[in-house]
């Protein structure tokens, strides 16, 4: 029964009054033809409502499948939206919905049986009074025209019973007819030639063969023979033609009545299917009576899964008074439901009280005892259901976050919510989202680019609103950022020649160009040359300390040569210079001479300071310079004259010891 | 008592020996004369003013007397000495460089030594020797 009935309410969800293709099926007595039925533009067989694809469902799933998809009926969206829209409706307890349920009662009862009386077969109701109470039913909208469709199948019916009756009326008047002129056929052809021929054609007109034409009149004068024999003629053709019009009317009227009757099962079916329960009991009674001592048994076709849910679950072929019980069963159903509902809601379990309510809303949606349920009961779960359908959609939205909220309200709520199922989902997804967020930044940390896109989007796939994910992104972003600026300021101080500042900052350039080879190799060689200059700082401070202000001074100027800008050198060069300002005073002197070509005065101060300070490398390097000028070798064929100088014009103090090959 | 034996010196010997001597001397005399006179007319030069402006002092010859104090560079070409020359101003030691050409491969020059000099200031501010008389 509950499957029936789940049935019917998957099909309002998922495929609500669509035409039919109603199969008669096998021919069934009467007039011995196979009729079909067909309201509505017929469908390709294989998507035949009623047919062999019609919706199943599974009451231990829950689920209904349906051209190859599943729902899950109570948690499909549409279902979700008519039950909050129901929740958040008043009841319908207006005067015309009392007038309205006061003359559907009226018409049940003037159709139950009990209200009659038995007299033979039949069964005698108020059946006038119900009919008349159709149309006025009909006026109400909650009836939506259902009475009206009632009562003009009854009438479609009727007319064709009272057509019966007229064709009986019909066809006896023409059996008289038939009757009448066979006998003047057998009046006309008295005679001894004709008489047995007349008895024979009178034979033959009963059992329905055509009258044979006379061959010849015999006896007689010959024209009061011919004429004789035309007007037996005539007669003996009026007497086929009545009887064939006879015969064409009783299987009219067959046709005519299966017809009819066809309709109405259609009618019966499509009213129980729209779990309008109440007009399904309404029509199978007028059904009963107006069609009583017939078969009563659905014409669905063989095979179909009508058929086999009805053969399932009964074990026999539909009936109409199958339906009228399923009908009547499902108000029931309804019914206890409600109360269900409202037991529940007295104790505080509005889960199970919003399950129950929605369970019989999906049956008996149209059922009065669901209609008139107080707003007031209502509203005590509508706030469960918003909650539930919110907690779903964030489940189905994969919103963690907002689940985790509703489940935590929900649980303060009701006391009977179970949890469990969309607690370890959120758990599960939390857990499995983290663990690639945490791979990601492992993956960041190894500078893998394309490992981090990836489990991030895993985990955005498990999780896409991850507030870790989104943490873990905007710190990414702001690395990104933060590297930029990074690279920028090491460019800047680069072109600066600011290269103690940039080696007081290596680990944080070197974190940034971990991708960068090339940066990396910049760095490295001005981590070498701040290396020297450190090296000739700590190498010119311990000369100082040992009295050689000399080698101090020299080690300083030769570091300066890279880092012409650092201050800890040119601190240094500035101290050891005044100490000894006569050797650099020479050194100075030579240099200013060896540029202006003035290569033999040049030598001579170089010689200078050479003596006042015998381990200078500037001064070795300056008079192994110049003397290559002044006396080059013999296979340099060198000019001393053209020779250009190497070194620029600046100072000194600012120069480096001059290369010790001389370009020509 | 035996009586002391009388000095048997002859004046004549100590005359021919002061002759001598004085024989010798006039040659020395004669001979230095004669080699001075080799760079007489030659300007000396100035170091002081040679180190701080031998622009001006371009195509000059001079004299000078300096110690080698060492051989910087040797070639076919010639020779490059460093050399010390005494500002006869202020007494102190300057250092100068001369370039000894080839003409004076046969002239055995050593450290130490002091040598008088005539030399010649090149465009190139280069001291070439072009005479040389040891002290």
């Amino acid at each position: 029964m509950k499957t029936l009935l789940c049935f019917s309410v998957t099909l309002l969800a998922l495929a609500p009054t669509q035409g039919q293709v109603f199969d008669a099926g096998a021919p069934s007595g009467g007039g011995g033809q196979n009729t079909t039925i067909n309201n509505s533009q017929p469908k390709p067989a294989n998507n035949q409502f009623l047919g062999n694809d019609t919706p199943f469902f599974d009451p231990g799933s829950e689920t209904a499948t349906w051209n190859g998809k599943a729902w899950n009926v109570t948690n499909n969206r549409l279902f979700r939206g008519r039950f909050e829209k129901y929740l958040s409706a008043p009841e319908d307890n207006s005067e015309k919905d009392q007038a309205y349920r006061k003359v559907m009662q009226e018409i049940i009862s003037a159709l139950t049986p009990k209200q009659g009386t038995v007299v033979g077969q039949g069964v005698q109701l108020n059946f006038s009074k119900a009919v008349g109470l159709m149309p006025i039913a009909a006026e109400f909208p909650i009836d939506a025209r259902l009475c009206d469709a009632i009562a003009s199948a009854i009438y479609t019916v009727w007319m064709v019973q009272k057509n019966e009756e007229a064709m009986v009326a019909a066809n006896k008047a023409m059996q008289k007819e038939i009757d009448n002129l066979a006998l003047r056929v057998e009046v006309g052809s008295e005679g001894p030639t004709l008489a047995p021929q007349k008895e024979k054609d009178a034979k033959a007109q009963k059992n329905g063969s055509p009258a044979p034409k006379p061959a010849g009149g015999a006896g007689g004068g010959a024209s009061s023979d011919v004429a004789g024999f035309t007007r037996l003629g005539i007669d003996i053709k009026k007497i086929t033609e009545r009887e064939a019009m006879r015969v064409a009317n009783v299987a009219k009227f067959g046709i005519n009545e299966l017809k009819a009757k066809l309709e109405f099962q259609a009618l019966i079916v499509q009213m129980f299917l729209q779990r309008r329960f109440e007009h399904t009991i309404i029509a199978c009674r007028c059904y009963n009576y107006m069609f009583s001592g017939q078969d009563r048994e659905l014409k669905v076709k063989e095979g179909s899964d009508v058929e086999k849910m009805f053969a399932k679950g009964l074990g026999v072929n539909p009936t109409i008074s199958t339906l009228e019980a399923f009908a009547s069963e499902a108000i029931r159903d309804v019914d206890e439901g409600v109360q269900s509902f409202e037991f529940n809601l007295e104790k505080s379990e509005i889960q199970t009280a919003s399950n129950r309510l929605g369970e019989a809303f999906a049956i008996g949606e149209y059922m009065p005892r669901v209609r008139t349920l107080p707003r007031s009961k209502k509203e005590k779960v509508l706030g469960f259901v918003r909650d539930s359908n919110m907690l779903i959609s964030s489940l189905e939205m994969k919103d963690y976050g907002r689940a985790d909220e509703l489940l935590v309200k929900i649980k303060k709520d009701s006391t009977d919510f179970d949890d469990s199922k969309p607690r370890a989902a959120v758990e599960s997804a939390r857990a499995a989202s983290s663990l690639h967020i945490e791979a990601a930044k492992m993956a960041a940390v190894t500078q893998d680019s394309k490992k981090v896109e990836e489990e991030i989007r895993q985990a955005a796939e498990l999780w896409p609103t991850n507030p870790e994910l989104k943490t873990f992104t905007k710190q990414m972003s702001e690395t990104g950022d933060a590297h930029v600026t990074i690279l920028r300021d090491f460019d800047s101080l680069l072109a600066q020649e600011n290269y103690r500042q940039i080696a007081k900052d290596a680990v944080k350039y070197g974190a940034v160009m971990l991708t960068k080879p090339e940066k990396q190799k910049q760095l490295q060689q001005v981590l070498e040359i701040v290396k020297e200059s450190e090296t000739a700082v700590i190498q010119a401070d311990e000369l100082a300390k040992r009295g050689d202000a000399y080698g101090a001074w020299e080690s300083v100027k030769e570091a300066l040569v890279k880092l012409p800008n650092d201050t800890e050198l040119n601190k240094r060069s500035a101290q050891f210079s005044s100490q000894v300002s006569e050797f650099v005073n020479a050194l100075d002197r030579a240099d200013k001479l060896e540029s202006k070509k003035q290569v033999g005065s040049s030598l001579a101060w170089y010689l200078k300071a050479r003596r006042l300070y015998p381990a200078s490398r500037f001064a070795k390097d300056g008079i192994n310079r110049t003397s290559e000028l002044i006396l080059p070798d013999e296979n340099k064929d060198a000019d001393i004259l053209s020779a250009p100088k190497t070194t620029d014009n600046s100072d000194i103090t600012s120069g480096l010891p001059r290369p010790t090959n001389v370009e020509k | 008592m035996a009586r002391r034996k009388k000095s048997s010196f002859n004046p004549w010997i100590l005359i021919g020996a002061v002759a001598l001597l004085g024989t010798v001397a006039g040659g020395y005399l004669m001979m230095r004369g004669k080699s001075s006179e080799s760079f007489s007319g030659t300007t000396k030069l100035d170091p002081t003013e040679y180190v701080t402006n031998a622009m001006s002092m371009q195509g000059n010859t001079y004299q000078v007397t300096a110690k080698v104090k060492d051989q910087l560079r040797y070639t076919d070409s010639g020779r490059l000495y460093a050399m010390e020359a005494k500002d006869e101003k202020n007494g102190q030691m300057v250092d100068l460089s001369m370039l000894f050409p080839a003409s004076l491969a046969s002239e055995s020059i050593q450290v130490g030594q002091e040598l008088t000099v005539k030399v010649q200031v090149e465009r190139n501010a280069i001291l070439r020797v072009l005479e040389l008389k040891r002290s």
